[in-house]
């Protein structure tokens, strides 16, 4: 379905988090906000909630300590336990503390990855991914919101058009999309 | 946002804008390179060159080509291992344990440290791997199922968990670093115009967009790696430490070790980005964003951690006393005064005395003294790796055995071989990457941007606006007692500034003004003068920088469709569009639409 | 002024001391348990029985009398013989235990003054053997066996929990025990206060902003630094006056037969000892007195002269608070267990020192906030205070497991007794206290949310409070009690006065200046803390 987007350019973070602030404010949807840099505070203006990644991160942490205790206990204990250094090797507890760094290094490393991959599939950002930012100048020095008329069902185009032009924009535009 | 306290020296210096952000950083990626570094990349390959001639040398003949024997079984192999963890230890500590810290102070240098860290590490890695003699079964370090059964590797032993750590410091390391550069290439993919450039850039930027979801993930994302990476950091030379620490060799074995080789890589590591960066800033003209605060900020760094070992090494010495064990004692007394004295002395020179200089506010604020120290510091770490590894073992419980090292060529070869190497991928990093983080740098122009801080040019005003909250009685007090030291440097960028600023005002003509018929014939005599196109054969005209999507309909409609058209622009033309589209007054001009769009053209 | 704490909470704190000081004396006054059997297990029928009583002619008519006790204990099937052992004799059992196959070498502490080697004979032809199996089955897993292992024991094993449960004992006329406890208490809440002082140093050294809010709770909670000093210098004086023996490097005799100690005397002995304490405590008495007084110059006079003073004076403090920081703990703490070293040993107390004093003031923090006396601090300011925490958990855990991985790991006698001890008769306080040191903070503060909700912080925070006490117990007790320890009134009544007089020393520190430092150039940046 097409769908028509405006999309309204500023070129301060403060601009375009007031700006964010007037649109909220007249009950309008902001659908995305496009910025060279994170801008600090506009998040719960415009509704974004805070990631879990942080979750996952210790999600993929458990399992990696899990399995690298599974893993060592069954190398090390289970199928070819060693004598070293006359330490009882037929336990894994007893002979834990030598074993504490590689759980530790693997906990991190599981986490570590385990998160930033999430992180890369959440964003859509992988290898050859098109960028889809609306104006190349958003990595640069400009700020962008973006008003999808799909998420604002009360609105006209028009309605939305002249609610920008109240702000300080510096460029105006309106889309259709696929 | 809010207002810095008054008296914290603004970290980034001179009038700067977010665009004249991207602009400093990119520019050595956008321009050509300079002279120089073609010579010092040729200097360096040959040295890696010769290098990796050595190592195969070396893989050859057999182990014995490094000057080892029966006593000394690890010599400068292990020192250089060492050597080179230790200088991979700065990267991350910036990036992580500062991000978690809020020092603004280290987006000057975390970029750059992280690259360094990440080179480091490699070098590093490669000498426990030369080291096994048989590099082609390097692999088997991990735990892989095999055909010899059970044969796994051996969990007890501290090589292996060097294994462990080493590796997951490198990937995190890296990963760490490539997602801070992900929305930098994507700054940099938006801006090149070479198609070949265009698309490297679009592949390394993975099409980042910069929504507000993604950056809420980012901050997210970072700040989770720098919680996981801190501790990393800690592990990997405590485990380096193991390596020597678990054993029962007296001057190896003490409990100290860990923390004491933490401080002293975070210690050595500093310094090296203190050589590294002292270079970038000047070649690149980054001077604006790494001035003398952020030397003097690293080199306080370098001065603590500088007297965290000398602590520990006189804890050590003292212990070995204390303890009442014949065997420790003589390891010290041996390192001090023994054969290899002139590598203790160097260590305690370089390592402990020289950093205590630093107290002194002009030497830590001088740059050439800063550099000297910096490679100073390097010189007296890798003593100190080569005393706990040498000293420690030249002279065991035999005296029969006691033997003294000499290095052979080959030792030498790979030692300055993998500096070569370092060196290459470094300057390869400082060409193609952004050696500081564009993104970051500007969420903090307005709280540390001197223009800001101190209210002229784009920040004039800006917290007279914005402050919470009123300012202090005594704050112009505190405003003329700046430091003296920074104001050179202030000056220096701020005369950079203005010859730029003048440059652009002084040809701008007035702006003109058309009536409706006025308008009409300007715009016929443009085309005229451009040649007419059609929207069949249109370019996509969003590419030249400064044109968005607005304009680019503002100008079809005029009928400027393709890039032949607008590289025949001339300042009078753009002063005529300029009144007519109501565009932003010498824009065209500053963005060179003419010269990009002949460029584009060309490569069409 | 200040924050005037109200009467009621007054009246808890001084409640607190009262219940203390009583639970301390009941304490004293119902301590029996003074003489410590051991069984031998190649040997079921012979006890060993041994005492470290200060002064044995002291107990010179309670010991006849608990003899013939003895004699009677297990009724008429038995005799009992009981030949007294050699004064001094060394015990293997004293100070370290040494492994098989290394040579024995001399105790880390003197050896028991007291020594009976009690025989056990039946009078009827009863199981003989099957006691002797039994016996040797349950030494084999070391003491705690004998505690549960009364129902079918050997006479020996009998006769051992009789003494164990104090039901053959002499009363304590040594207060070893008092003196050992005072010790503790003395360095945990000096090392709450020196950790909050050196907290202040680093704030300022470092130009940091965040926590300019709570500089002046930082500035009374190591202001109550005093309390700390006193109790240990009560222990140093009786120690050096011979009223207590906590320091073997300080009794003539042991050194006289001590070869390992007679080497360290050029370090450890009491002249040398007095000059470093008093370079400690005038270092951090005078920093923190000055620091006070500056900072309340600053509110006064403004500018950021004094601010910069303040900034290099810190500096110059955290130099010399590194070296002194390492020494003192050997000097106080190490220097118990004489013969053993550990060059991370300060460094390790250190940390425990400095994560005490931030949960010290998020607590007091938190309680001001709660009285609505510093609104000024807002939850992220306590957030940061409860990172700090989290973090020095870690590093704390690090340096723990750094120390004890390496001598677990190379296992070399001279070292590993330490743990051996810890091992064999602290197990369960030794590891639980790590556990719950390690774990807790490690996992429940991981989250941001439970940094930012009070009753989660002061309950897990008391809870490693506590912990870091019993890391102090368990550096001190087994150098000073042996394995001959117990936990009871007087140890919690010494803690619970302790703790109540330390906390009205902070509170009267912060009802001596403004709670805020109205002229710190970084207050408005502290004031809008936010992440």
């Amino acid at each position: 379905m097409a769908d028509k987007v405006i999309y309204a350019m500023y070129d301060d973070d403060d601009t375009t988090k007031d700006a964010a602030q007037h649109f909220v404010d007249k009950g309008v949807h902001v659908s995305e906000v496009y910025s060279p840099f994170p801008i600090h505070g506009i998040d719960p203006i415009i509704g974004v909630e805070q990631s879990r990644l942080g979750i996952v991160a210790f999600m993929f942490g458990l399992t990696g300590l899990a399995v690298a205790m599974i893993g060592i206990r069954y190398m090390n204990i289970i199928d070819w336990p060693m004598n070293i250094g006359g330490k009882p090797n037929f336990d894994f507890f007893h002979n834990m503390p030598s074993f504490v760094p590689v759980m530790f290094e693997f906990t991190v490393l599981i986490a570590a990855h385990g998160m930033a991959f999430t992180y890369l599939l959440r964003n859509k950002t992988l290898p050859g991914m098109p960028a889809r930012n609306p104006d190349p100048r958003t990595t640069d020095d400009r700020f962008v919101i973006e008003l999808r008329l799909e998420d604002n069902h009360n609105f006209s185009v028009d309605d939305l058009l002249s609610m920008a032009k109240q702000t300080n924009i510096v460029e105006l535009e309106e889309k259709t999309i696929k | 946002m809010h207002k810095e306290s008054d008296i914290r020296i603004p970290l980034i210096l001179g009038d700067k804008s977010y665009r004249d952000i991207t602009d400093d950083i990119i520019r050595p990626i956008e321009s050509k390179a300079p002279k120089g570094w073609y010579i010092l990349i040729s200097i360096a390959g040959i040295f890696a060159l010769w290098g990796v001639g050595c190592i195969v040398y070396l893989l050859g003949t057999g182990i014995g080509a490094w000057g080892l024997n029966k006593t000394v079984e690890w010599a400068w192999d292990i020192t250089n291992f060492v050597w080179w963890v230790g200088i991979g230890h700065a990267g991350t500590l910036i990036s992580a344990v500062l991000l978690l810290f809020r020092q603004k102070w280290r987006m000057a240098i975390n970029r750059a440290a992280e690259a360094m860290t990440i080179f480091a590490v490699m070098m590093a890695g490669m000498f426990p791997l030369i080291h096994m003699g048989r590099l082609w079964v390097g692999y088997w370090v991990f735990p892989l199922p095999n055909q010899y059964g059970s044969m796994w590797v051996n969990f007890n032993s501290p090589l292996l968990w060097d294994v462990f750590a080493i590796s997951t410091y490198f990937s995190v390391g890296l990963v760490f670093w490539y997602i801070g550069l992900i929305p930098d290439f994507a700054t940099i993919r938006d801006r090149v115009t070479k198609p070949v450039a265009k698309k490297a850039y679009s592949i390394l930027s993975f099409g980042w967009t910069g929504g507000a979801k993604a950056w809420n993930r980012f901050e997210v994302v970072s700040l989770v790696l720098a919680g996981l990476a801190t501790p990393l950091v800690f592990s990997v030379h405590s485990i380096v430490s193991f390596d020597f620490a678990t054993s029962v060799i007296p001057g190896w074995h003490t409990t100290i070790f860990p923390p004491y080789f933490v401080a002293g890589a975070v210690f050595s590591g500093f310094a090296m980005v203190q050589t590294l960066m002292l270079i970038l800033r000047k070649a690149f003209k980054l001077e604006a964003y790494l001035h003398v605060k952020h030397v003097e900020y690293m080199n306080i760094v370098i001065m603590a951690t500088g007297s965290i070992v000398g602590v520990a090494y006189i804890t050590e010495l003292f212990i070995s006393w204390y303890s009442g064990v014949e065997y420790e004692a003589y390891a010290f007394l041996n390192r001090a005064t023994g054969p290899y004295w002139w590598a203790y002395a160097s260590m305690m020179t370089c390592n402990v005395l020289s950093p205590q200089l630093m107290w002194v506010k002009k030497l830590r604020t001088s740059l050439t003294f800063t550099f000297i120290l910096a490679i100073i510091v390097n010189i007296g770490m890798w003593f100190e790796r080569f005393v706990i590894i040498v000293t420690s073992i030249h002279r065991d419980y035999l005296p029969s055995a006691w033997s003294y090292f000499h290095p052979t060529w080959v030792d030498i070869g790979i030692y300055a071989g993998t500096i070569g190497i370092f060196t290459v991928l470094y300057l390869l990093f400082a060409r193609y990457f952004p050696t500081m983080p564009i993104a970051e740098l500007k969420t903090i122009l307005k709280s540390s941007g001197q223009n800001f801080k101190e209210g002229f040019g784009n920040g004039a005003g800006y917290w007279e606006k914005h402050a919470h909250h009123g300012h202090d009685e005594h704050q112009a007090e505190i405003i003329t007692e700046k430091p003296k030291t920074v104001e050179a440097n202030i000056e220096e960028v701020v005369v950079e500034e203005n010859l730029v600023e003048e440059n652009t005002t002084e040809d701008q003509p007035d702006k003109l003004v058309f009536t409706k018929e006025e308008a009409e014939v300007a715009k016929n005599s443009l085309l005229e003068r451009l040649g007419v196109g059609s929207a069949d054969n249109k370019d996509d005209l969003k590419v030249i920088n400064g044109v968005g999507p607005v304009l680019e309909s503002k100008l079809n409609d005029m009928g400027i469709f393709t890039y032949l058209q607008v590289s025949k622009m001339t300042i009078e033309d753009y002063n005529v569009l300029d009144a007519l589209t109501g565009s932003f007054p010498g824009r065209a001009e500053r963005d060179d639409w003419a010269g990009q769009a002949s460029k584009l053209n060309e490569n069409k | 002024m200040g924050f005037q704490i109200s009467d009621k909470a007054k009246k808890v704190f001084f409640g607190l001391i009262g219940v203390g000081l009583v639970l301390l004396v009941a304490g004293l006054f119902t301590q029996t348990k003074f003489l410590f059997p051991h069984l031998d297990e190649d040997h079921p029928n012979d006890l060993e029985v041994v005492s470290y009583a200060e002064d044995l002619d002291d107990y010179s008519e309670d010991l006849v009398a608990l003899k013939e006790e003895v004699k009677n204990a297990l009724g008429d099937g038995y005799i009992i013989t009981i030949s007294e052992g050699e004064h001094g004799h060394e015990a293997h059992k004293g100070g370290e235990h040494v492994e098989e196959g290394h040579e024995a070498k001399p105790s880390t502490h003197h050896g028991p003054r007291l020594l009976w080697n009690i025989h056990i004979s039946k009078t009827s032809g009863a199981s003989h053997d099957e006691s002797a199996h039994d016996a040797g089955a349950h030494s084999e897993h070391g003491n705690s066996n004998i505690k549960h292992g009364h129902h079918d024991a050997s006479p020996a094993a009998l006769l051992a929990g009789m003494f164990e449960s104090g039901t053959l004992a002499l009363p304590d006329h040594g207060f070893r025990r008092f003196w050992s406890n005072l010790l503790i208490n003395g360095f945990f809440f000096m090392g709450i206060a020196l950790g909050a002082m050196f907290y202040i140093a680093l704030h300022y050294a470092t130009e940091s902003g965040w926590g300019v809010v709570l500089l002046r709770i930082f500035e009374s909670v190591a202001g109550a630094i005093p309390f700390g000093m006193v109790l240990l210098l009560i222990v140093f004086i009786a120690a050096t006056l011979g009223f207590n023996s906590i320091y073997p490097w300080m009794d003539k005799d042991i050194v006289a037969h001590d070869a390992l100690i007679q080497g360290k005397t050029g370090y450890l002995n009491p002249t040398f000892f007095w000059i470093r304490i008093a370079c400690y405590f005038s270092l951090f008495f005078i920093f923190i007195n000055w620091l006070k007084k500056t900072s309340k110059r600053e509110d006064a006079e403004g500018g950021v002269d004094l601010h910069y003073k303040m900034y290099r004076k810190s500096a110059f403090f955290i130099v010399g608070f590194a070296v002194f920081s390492s020494t003192m703990s050997w000097d106080i703490i190490m220097s118990i267990d004489t013969h053993w070293f550990s060059t991370l040993f300060g460094w390790y107390t250190f940390s425990g020192m400095w994560l005490t004093g931030m949960i010290t003031i998020m607590m007091v923090t938190i309680y001001l906030k709660s009285k609505g006396a510093v609104e000024f601090v807002n939850e992220n300011h306590i957030h940061d205070v409860a990172k700090w925490v989290f973090a020095l958990s870690f590093l704390w855990s690090y340096l723990w497991f750094s120390q004890f991985m390496l001598i677990w790991y190379s296992n070399i006698p001279e070292e590993v007794t330490y743990f051996e001890y810890r091992f064999d008769s602290y197990k369960y306080v030794f590891f639980t206290m790590f556990v719950v040191n390690f774990i807790l903070p490690m996992v429940l503060f991981m989250s941001r949310d439970t940094k930012r909700s009070w009753p989660y912080l002061i309950t897990i925070s008391l809870i490693i409070f506590v912990g870091h006490w019993f890391d102090v117990f368990c550096m001190v007790m087994p150098g000073t009690l042996f394995e001959e320890w117990e936990f009871g009134m007087l140890e919690i009544g010494m803690f619970m006065a302790s703790l109540g007089g330390f906390v009205l020393l902070i509170f009267n520190g912060l009802s001596k200046a403004p709670l805020i430092q109205k002229n710190h150039p970084f207050l408005e940046e502290s004031k809008h803390h936010e992440f």
